[in-house]
């Protein structure tokens, strides 16, 4: 078949090929029409978007942080519960680092 | 007779086998070559996409693909009453593409991939048929020799078909061109084509209705072959994949990244990397553990033979490197395209 490009009306990457009208995945492989088209569509002077946003790469960051900053409270609490229950103090480093986590999760 | 006797008439048959007619006296006592028929789905069993269709270079029936080139047309699969006789070995299904509006070239495709099939050979198509003509009064029958892309320039052979409102079946036999000397680029084929005229720009509705279509080598139509449901939508799949999500399937968390999940779905090789789609209902479910809400999918790497999907959800529960389930995908499909 030819190369057609009237029917992509966006395009943006991804980690193999391109996101095609949002909802087409076309992989990088000249043998695929789709891709072909792709290609075509290039080659006429269009620019694929990037894969993420800024704005959808700070929210995957952030999400991370959320994450392993909880992950972090959680393997602490037996400090804060032995402290409840034995009155022995938790380390320093802990409580500065649990602080820490608390203020990074958004 | 006994078995021996058999085989002993059938070999002096088939070593006088030289000329077309004497092929066709072997088809007349039920002696036919496997996978005679370059069609695929030339009986319209298989229809992975849906049952009713509209859109402009979309495939309808697997491997059958509809061009509208400024007309209206919607193609369905129809059901032939049981019992029937008009068209004979009991076809269970045939296409109809009712074109309320008509325009040059709108009709249907069917690229048989590589176009070295038939080459400076004689090839005979077969088919049944009924309907309205165009507004010129005709259809084109198409055989075009499509070297794909960086290849050589499409050779094509048109002859007019004209149809009525009773089913009748339809031969013709095109001489192909030597591909001596010819480029071949990437995705070619040998496409049957029966479409609008392309000089004929008229308006008009027209209907097709097509059952039993086949391709073979030589000069002589031969019975349709008929395969099993089996082996044709095998054949299929080599450029279309439906695949039904079930319940259970696996995600794998890579971190805790709205974009670091993981689905993995294997099938049979593909002509090439397919491109992928979701039905509607894919997204929007969770994943258990893990939480939050499937909102897409995208293709992470991909082959012939397999694709890895980014999960993008937007759940953050569960342990890092570790695998979960989802059981939203149960019932919806993803889409695998390889076609020409």
């Amino acid at each position: 078949m030819e190369n057609q490009t009237a029917w992509i009306t966006s395009c943006k990457s991804q980690d193999s090929g391109w996101l095609v009208n949002g909802t087409m995945s076309v992989p990088n492989d000249p043998a695929n029409r789709d891709c072909a088209d792709v290609l075509a569509w290039i080659a006429e002077g269009n620019t694929p978007a990037p894969q993420y946003t800024d704005a959808e790469i700070a929210a995957n960051a952030q999400a991370e942080l959320n994450a392993t900053s909880q992950a972090y409270l959680d393997s602490t609490d037996w400090y804060v519960t032995r402290h409840a229950e034995t009155a022995e103090a938790v380390p320093a480093d802990v409580t500065t680092a649990r602080a820490a986590a608390r203020e990074a999760i958004v | 007779m006994t078995k021996a006797r058999n085989l002993s008439l059938l070999s002096t048959v088939e070593a006088g086998a030289t000329t077309d007619q004497t092929k066709a006296d072997l088809n007349a006592i039920g002696v036919s070559g496997g996978r005679k028929n370059l069609i695929i789905n030339g009986g319209f069993d298989v229809w992975q996409r849906g049952t009713s269709f509209t859109t402009s270079a979309g495939y309808t029936a697997d491997r059958w693909q509809l061009q509208l080139s400024g007309g209206t047309s919607t193609v369905t699969r129809q059901t032939f009453t049981i019992g029937q006789t008009e068209v004979p070995d009991n076809p269970t299904y045939y296409l109809k593409a009712n074109t309320t509006t008509g325009n040059n070239n709108c009709g249907l495709f069917h690229p048989i991939e590589d176009v070295r099939n038939g080459s400076g050979k004689n090839v005979t198509v077969s088919f049944w048929a009924k309907g309205t003509n165009p507004a010129g009064g005709v259809f084109d029958l198409i055989s075009s020799q499509r070297f794909g892309a960086g290849g050589s320039s499409n050779v094509e052979i048109t002859t007019p078909l004209t149809i009525t409102s009773s089913w009748v079946k339809y031969t013709h036999t095109f001489s192909l061109a030597s591909i001596s000397g010819k480029t071949i680029g990437t995705g070619s084929s040998l496409t049957l084509i029966i479409r609008q005229h392309q000089n004929d720009t008229g308006t008009a509705a027209w209907e097709l209705n097509l059952a039993n279509v086949q391709v073979e080598l030589g000069s002589v139509a031969t019975d349709f072959e008929h395969r099993s449901f089996g082996e044709e939508l095998a054949l299929c799949q080599r450029y279309f994949y439906r695949y039904q999500g079930a319940t259970q399937e696996q995600i794998y968390n890579e971190n805790n990244g709205a974009t670091a999940k993981w689905w993995f779905l294997t099938f049979p090789q593909m002509r090439a990397t397919p491109s992928a789609t979701f039905s509607s209902g894919w997204v929007g479910g969770s994943i258990v553990v893990i939480g939050g809400t499937i909102n897409s999918m995208s293709v992470g790497g991909a082959s012939p033979t397999a694709i890895s999907f980014r999960v993008h959800n937007s759940g953050a529960g569960g342990t890092v490197k570790s695998l979960y389930h989802t059981d939203s995908f149960s019932g919806d499909y993803c889409y695998l395209s390889a076609e020409l």
